[in-house]
C-alpha cells in the first residue's frame, strides 16, 4: 500500500529526529523545502548539526550526496567538473565535479569568491551545467542545501540579493535546548549517520513533489499572499520589499506545507508558516545590520507583518 | 438573536402584515361588524403566541366553510355587496392561517390573502388612509419574507446578527417601494377612479354646526374645531388665501324668545334645485360635503341660486342624489350617503327683488310673546327718527357690532336669553348676535330671518376647505326693491373658526397629503401620465412666472421634472453601485461557521495570541494537549475545507461540530489546562 504524502513525511520527520535532535520544526521545514523542488539556506554558527541534516535528508531518501567545503581559492571547476584529454581515444572526456548529485552540501558558501558562487547559483537555477558548450543535465532530484556562518564574516564574499533569492527556505537551527543537550551527551555513541539508513527513495521525494504541485491556490489566498507581499514593499523599516519570483516561492512553499496537514489546498496558515523562512532572505532592511542580527530583525518584522495583514476568514 | 425569538419577531410580522391589509378593508367601513371581531380576536390570539388552530386540520376547514357559507347566504340575499362578501371571507381566511401552524408554507399563505385583502380595500376605498394601510402592508411583509429568507441557511443554535440583515432586509423594502412607485408612474394605466368613488361614514361621529333648530345658550365648542366638514373648487378662482364669504345653510324665520327654527314646506325631491333664474356672470363651485358634514343640508356661496348634478357617495358606491327644496328655509339631499358631491351657482351680489308674499312677510316679522319691552326701546333709540329700512339695518347691525363682546363663555342665560345677552352680559357668540339683530329689525317692522351656514374657508391646493369650527349664524332682511341682504353684528374675529393652531396645522397637512392623494394616485390616468411624457419631452413655449400655487403650475414645469429625473438617476446609481459593492463582499458561508466557533472559544476563555489564526490554536492546543485540541484540530480542517477547498459544510455537520467543540470547551472538560499566551 502506497502511503500518504503525509504520513511518508511524518514518518521521515521522526526518522530524521533521531539524528537531529530538538529540531522538529527546522526538519519539518527542510522536508517541506525538497518536496517543494526547493533549494534550502542553513545560517548558523558551526557545530550545531547542519551538515548532519543536510547528510541525513540525503540518506533518508536514498539520494546520491557530495558535500563541498567552499574556500576562498576554490574554482568553479572544482564543483562542475573539468574536460580530461584522454590520451589513449585523443579526445577530451568530461569529468563530472560533486555538484552530479542529487543532494549537494555547499558547506560555507560564502567562504569562496563571486566566481564559484555564481558558478554553483547558476547551476541550482538552470538544473543543468554548461561546459565549453556542452549542456550537461544533473541529475533528478536535485537540491542544494548551503550554509553560512552568520557571525564570522571576516574574509567572506557575502551573497548578492539576486542568488539569495535562489534558495526557497532559510533556517537556522540555533543551540539546543538544554535537556536535549543533555540527553544526547549520554545516548551519542560514535557518529550517527553511520547507522541512518534510508526510508524511502528518490521516487518518494518525487511523489511528494508531484504532489505538493497538485496542491490548489485559493484565489483568497493568492490574495492574501499579495498582501502580505505588498505590506513588505510598503513597511518603513523595510528599504526593499520582496520580488514576484519570491512571493512564487512563498507560494510554492506553502504548496509543499499543506502537504504536511494532507490538504489539496493552501490555507493562510500554510502561508504562514513558511513565511519566516520564505522571505526573511529575501528583504533588505534600512537598518545597517547584517549576518544574523538581520534575520533576526526580518523574522521580527514579518511576524509584525502578518500579525496586521487581515487574513481572509 | 436565536431561533426562537428570530421566529417569534417574524411571526409577529407577518401578524402586522395581515392587520395592515385588514384595516385598510375595515377603514372603508363596509366590512360586517362581526367580521372585524373575528379579525380582531384571532389577530390578538396569533400575537400573543397562540395557534389555536395548528393542529385542528379538519375543524377548522369546517369553520371556515361555515363562515364562507353564511356569507354566501347574506351576498345572496343581497344583505351583502358581493365584492364586500369576498372580501370579508379573505379576511377570514387570513385570520385562520395566521392561527395555524407557524409553518413557511403558512407565513406564504397569510401573506398571500392579505394581498387580496389590500386589493380588495383597493376596490372599496381610495382614501388617503388606505396608502398608509398599503405602505404598513408592504414594509411588514418585505421583512417578513426577509427574515424568512435569511432564516434559511442560517442554523437553530447560530445567532443572527439582527441589525445589519434588518439592514439589508430595509435596503430591499426601500428598493421594492420604490420600484413600485416607478412601476405606478411608468405603468400605463386607467384612472383607478373609473370605477364609482366611495364615501364611508366620519370615524369620529358627525360635527357640522348644521342642526334643524338654533337654540340659544348651546356650547360655543365647534369654533374650535379645525374638522374640514366640506371643499369647493371655485370657479372663477378667486386666488385669494382666506374666503370672507358666507356659506348659507339654511334658514329660519320662526323664533319663541328661546330657539329659532324654519317653517318652510318640502316640495318634491328632484335633480336640479333651482332657487332663482341663473344670472349671468354666476359663480360655479364644485363642492364636496365629507362626512364630518353629517347633515343633508347643501350649502353654497351666498346667494345660491341653483345646485345640481348631485351625487351621493356612500361605501357601495356612488348615486345620482336627489335635492329637495323647503322653500324659504334650506335645500338637503333626499338620498342617504355618508358624503355628496354637488354644484352650485351663486350671483356674487344681492339677488334682484323678487317679492316677498304676505305668508312670509307675517313669519319674517313675527315676534316672540312676552318679549323684553327693553328690546324695543334699545332698537328704536339705537334707529332713531330714521326711516330707511336699510340704513336702519346697518345702525343697529353697526351698534350690536361695537357696543356687544364676544364670547364663547355662556353661563346663566336663564329664560330670557336674548334680554341676558343685550342687558346683563352684553357678550355672546354669533347665535346671539343674529338673534339679538334680527328681533331687532323685527321691532322696527324690517322683516328678517337668522341664517345658519359657515363663513370663511382657507386655500388649501386649489381648493377651498371649510371646517366645522366655521359654522356661523348671521341675519337676512327684505329690502323692498333690493331682496334679501345680509347683515352680520358679530364682530369680525368671532365669524370664522378659532382653532389650535397646531392642531389646524396638523389637519392642515392632512389636507393637504389627502389632496395631492387624490390628484396623483387616484385620479391618476393615462392622461396624467401622457402629460408628464410630454411635458418632458416639449417644454411648454411660455413658464408661468407666479409661483404661488405650484399646483397649479405643476404640470407645466418640466424643467423640475427633467431635475428629478436626473437626481433620481443618480441616486439609482448610487444605490446600485453601494449594493454591488456590499454583494461583491458578501461573506463566504463558511466564515459564519469561524465565527461561531471563534465566539465558542473566546467564551471558554481560550486566550488567542496576537494575529494568530484558528490553524496555529490548533497546532499550539495540540501541542499543549488541550482536551479540546483534537476537536478544534477537526474543525479547523473542516472549515479550511469548506472556506479554501472545495468541499461545502451541510449544516448538520456543522451543527454537529459546533455541538462537540461546545462540549469539549465546556467548563468540567477543560478544568486547569487552559494555556495561556506563551
Amino acid at each position: 500500500m502506497r502511503s500518504t504524502p503525509r504520513d511518508l513525511l511524518e514518518k521521515l520527520q521522526a526518522h530524521l529526529g533521531t539524528i537531529v535532535l530538538g529540531k522538529p520544526e527546522q526538519i519539518r521545514l527542510a522536508l517541506t523545502c525538497l518536496a517543494a523542488r526547493g533549494h534550502l539556506l542553513l545560517e548558523d554558527v558551526p557545530g550545531v548539526g547542519k551538515t548532519t541534516l543536510a547528510e541525513g535528508l540525503a540518506r533518508c531518501f536514498s539520494l546520491s550526496f557530495a558535500r563541498v567545503q567552499f574556500t576562498a581559492d576554490l574554482l568553479p571547476s572544482d564543483i562542475l567538473g573539468t574536460q580530461i584529454f584522454v590520451q589513449s581515444q585523443a579526445r577530451f572526456d568530461f569529468r563530472p565535479g560533486p555538484i552530479f548529485h542529487q543532494v549537494v552540501l555547499a558547506d560555507e558558501l560564502n567562504r569562496a569568491p563571486p566566481r564559484t558562487q555564481s558558478a554553483l547559483l547558476e547551476a541550482m537555477g538552470q538544473g543543468q551545467v554548461s561546459l565549453d558548450g556542452v549542456t550537461h543535465a544533473l541529475p533528478q532530484p536535485f537540491s542544494v542545501i548551503a550554509t553560512q556562518n552568520p557571525l564570522d564574516l571576516a574574509g567572506t564574499y557575502p551573497l548578492p540579493d539576486s542568488q539569495l533569492d535562489r534558495f526557497l527556505l532559510r533556517l537556522s537551527l540555533g543551540h539546543l535546548d538544554p535537556a536535549v543537550e543533555a540527553k544526547l551527551l549520554v545516548d551519542r555513541r560514535g557518529e550517527p549517520l553511520h547507522a541512518f539508513s534510508a526510508m524511502a527513495d528518490a521516487a518518494a521525494l518525487s511523489g511528494l513533489q508531484v504532489a505538493a504541485d497538485r496542491v490548489q491556490v485559493p484565489p483568497d489566498v493568492a490574495a492574501y499572499a499579495v498582501r502580505l507581499a505588498a505590506a513588505t514593499r510598503e513597511h518603513t523599516d523595510i528599504e526593499r520589499g520582496v520580488s514576484t519570483r519570491a512571493v512564487l516561492s512563498l507560494m510554492s512553499a506553502a504548496r509543499a506545507h499543506a502537504l504536511w496537514d494532507a490538504r489539496d489546498f493552501v490555507s493562510p496558515g500554510d502561508v504562514r508558516g513558511v513565511l519566516v523562512p520564505a522571505l526573511s532572505h529575501r528583504l533588505l532592511l534600512r537598518t545597517s545590520t547584517q549576518g544574523a542580527f538581520a534575520r533576526e530583525e526580518a523574522a521580527h518584522l514579518l511576524g509584525e507583518i502578518a500579525r496586521r495583514v487581515g487574513a481572509p476568514r | 438573536m436565536n431561533l426562537a425569538s428570530r421566529r417569534k419577531l417574524r411571526l409577529r410580522l407577518r401578524d402586522l402584515a395581515a392587520a395592515s391589509a385588514y384595516a385598510a378593508v375595515a377603514l372603508s367601513g363596509a366590512m360586517p361588524v362581526w367580521v372585524s371581531v373575528l379579525f380582531a380576536l384571532s389577530f390578538i390570539v396569533a400575537l400573543l403566541g397562540f395557534r389555536p388552530l395548528a393542529g385542528l386540520r379538519t375543524g377548522a376547514v369546517l369553520v371556515l366553510l361555515a363562515l364562507a357559507v353564511i356569507l354566501f347566504g347574506l351576498a345572496f340575499r343581497g344583505a351583502l355587496n358581493l365584492v364586500v362578501a369576498a372580501v370579508a371571507f379573505a379576511s377570514l381566511v387570513t385570520a385562520h392561517r395566521m392561527l395555524a401552524a407557524p409553518e413557511p408554507a403558512t407565513d406564504r399563505q397569510v401573506l398571500l390573502a392579505s394581498l387580496l385583502l389590500i386589493a380588495g380595500a383597493a376596490a372599496l376605498s381610495g382614501e388617503i388612509w388606505y396608502a398608509a394601510c398599503l405602505l404598513a402592508f408592504g414594509v411588514f411583509a418585505c421583512l417578513t419574507l426577509g427574515l424568512g429568507v435569511v432564516e434559511g441557511p442560517v442554523e437553530r443554535d447560530e445567532d443572527l446578527p439582527l441589525r445589519p440583515v434588518l439592514r439589508q432586509v430595509s435596503v430591499g423594502v426601500a428598493l421594492a417601494l420604490a420600484g413600485g412607485v416607478a412601476f405606478f408612474i411608468l405603468f400605463p394605466r386607467i384612472s383607478w377612479n373609473v370605477a364609482a368613488r366611495r364615501a364611508t361614514p366620519p370615524l369620529l361621529g358627525g360635527t357640522t354646526g348644521m342642526t334643524d333648530r338654533v337654540r340659544l345658550g348651546g356650547g360655543g365648542s365647534i369654533k374650535t374645531s379645525a374638522r374640514v366638514v366640506a371643499r369647493a373648487t371655485l370657479d372663477p378662482d378667486p386666488g385669494v388665501d382666506h374666503l370672507e364669504r358666507y356659506w348659507v345653510g339654511r334658514h329660519f324665520d320662526t323664533f319663541d324668545g328661546q330657539e329659532w327654527r324654519g317653517s318652510g314646506v318640502p316640495g318634491a325631491p328632484k335633480v336640479y334645485a333651482g332657487l332663482s333664474p341663473l344670472i349671468p356672470g354666476t359663480q360655479v363651485q364644485r363642492i364636496e360635503l365629507l362626512p364630518a358634514y353629517e347633515s343633508r343640508t347643501l350649502i353654497g356661496l351666498a346667494q345660491p341660486l341653483a345646485f345640481s348634478q348631485a351625487q351621493a357617495l356612500s361605501t357601495a358606491g356612488s348615486t345620482t342624489a336627489l335635492m329637495v327644496i323647503v322653500k324659504g328655509e334650506e335645500v338637503h339631499f333626499a338620498t342617504p350617503g355618508n358624503a355628496y358631491r354637488y354644484v352650485a351657482f351663486t350671483f356674487g351680489g344681492d339677488i334682484p327683488a323678487g317679492r316677498l308674499d304676505e305668508d312670509e312677510r307675517a313669519r319674517a316679522l313675527a315676534l316672540p310673546e312676552h318679549l323684553d319691552p327693553r328690546v324695543a326701546q334699545l332698537a328704536e333709540r339705537v334707529a332713531g327718527t330714521d326711516g330707511d329700512p336699510r340704513s336702519v339695518a346697518r345702525k343697529l347691525e353697526g351698534w350690536l357690532k361695537n357696543n356687544l363682546g364676544y364670547t364663547l363663555e355662556l353661563a346663566g342665560e336663564g329664560d330670557a336669553p336674548l334680554s341676558h345677552f343685550l342687558f346683563d352680559r352684553r357678550a355672546g357668540h354669533c347665535e346671539h348676535f343674529a338673534t339679538a339683530l334680527a328681533v331687532l329689525l323685527r321691532t322696527r317692522g324690517i322683516p328678517s330671518r337668522v341664517v345658519g351656514g359657515f363663513f370663511g374657508g382657507e386655500r388649501v391646493g386649489e381648493r377651498y376647505v371649510v371646517r366645522a369650527g366655521d359654522a356661523h349664524a348671521w341675519v337676512e332682511a327684505w329690502i323692498d326693491g333690493r331682496g334679501w341682504i345680509t347683515l352680520d353684528a358679530t364682530p369680525e374675529a368671532g365669524r370664522s373658526n378659532q382653532p389650535i393652531a397646531a392642531l389646524a396645522r396638523l389637519i392642515d397637512l392632512y389636507e393637504s397629503l389627502e389632496e395631492y392623494w387624490r390628484k396623483r394616485v387616484v385620479d391618476y390616468s393615462l392622461i396624467d401620465q401622457v402629460g408628464f411624457v410630454r411635458d418632458l419631452v416639449q417644454p411648454p413655449r411660455g413658464q408661468r412666472t407666479d409661483d404661488a400655487h405650484p399646483e397649479a403650475t405643476g404640470g407645466t414645469v418640466p424643467f423640475r421634472q427633467v431635475l428629478g429625473a436626473l437626481a433620481a438617476v443618480v441616486l439609482t446609481w448610487l444605490v446600485w453601485r453601494g449594493l454591488s459593492r456590499r454583494l461583491a463582499q458578501r461573506p463566504h458561508p463558511a466564515t459564519s461557521f469561524l465565527t461561531e466557533v471563534e465566539r465558542r472559544l473566546s467564551r471558554a476563555h481560550i486566550a488567542r495570541q496576537d494575529g494568530e489564526g484558528l490553524e496555529e490554536l490548533s497546532r499550539r492546543l495540540s501541542s499543549r494537549r488541550h482536551p479540546a485540541a483534537a476537536t478544534l484540530q477537526r474543525v479547523t480542517r473542516r472549515y479550511l475545507e469548506a472556506r479554501f477547498g472545495a468541499r461545502p459544510l451541510p449544516s448538520a455537520e456543522r451543527r454537529a461540530l459546533l455541538h462537540s467543540l461546545e462540549r469539549e470547551l465546556s467548563p468540567r472538560n477543560s478544568r486547569a489546562q487552559e494555556p495561556g499566551p506563551s
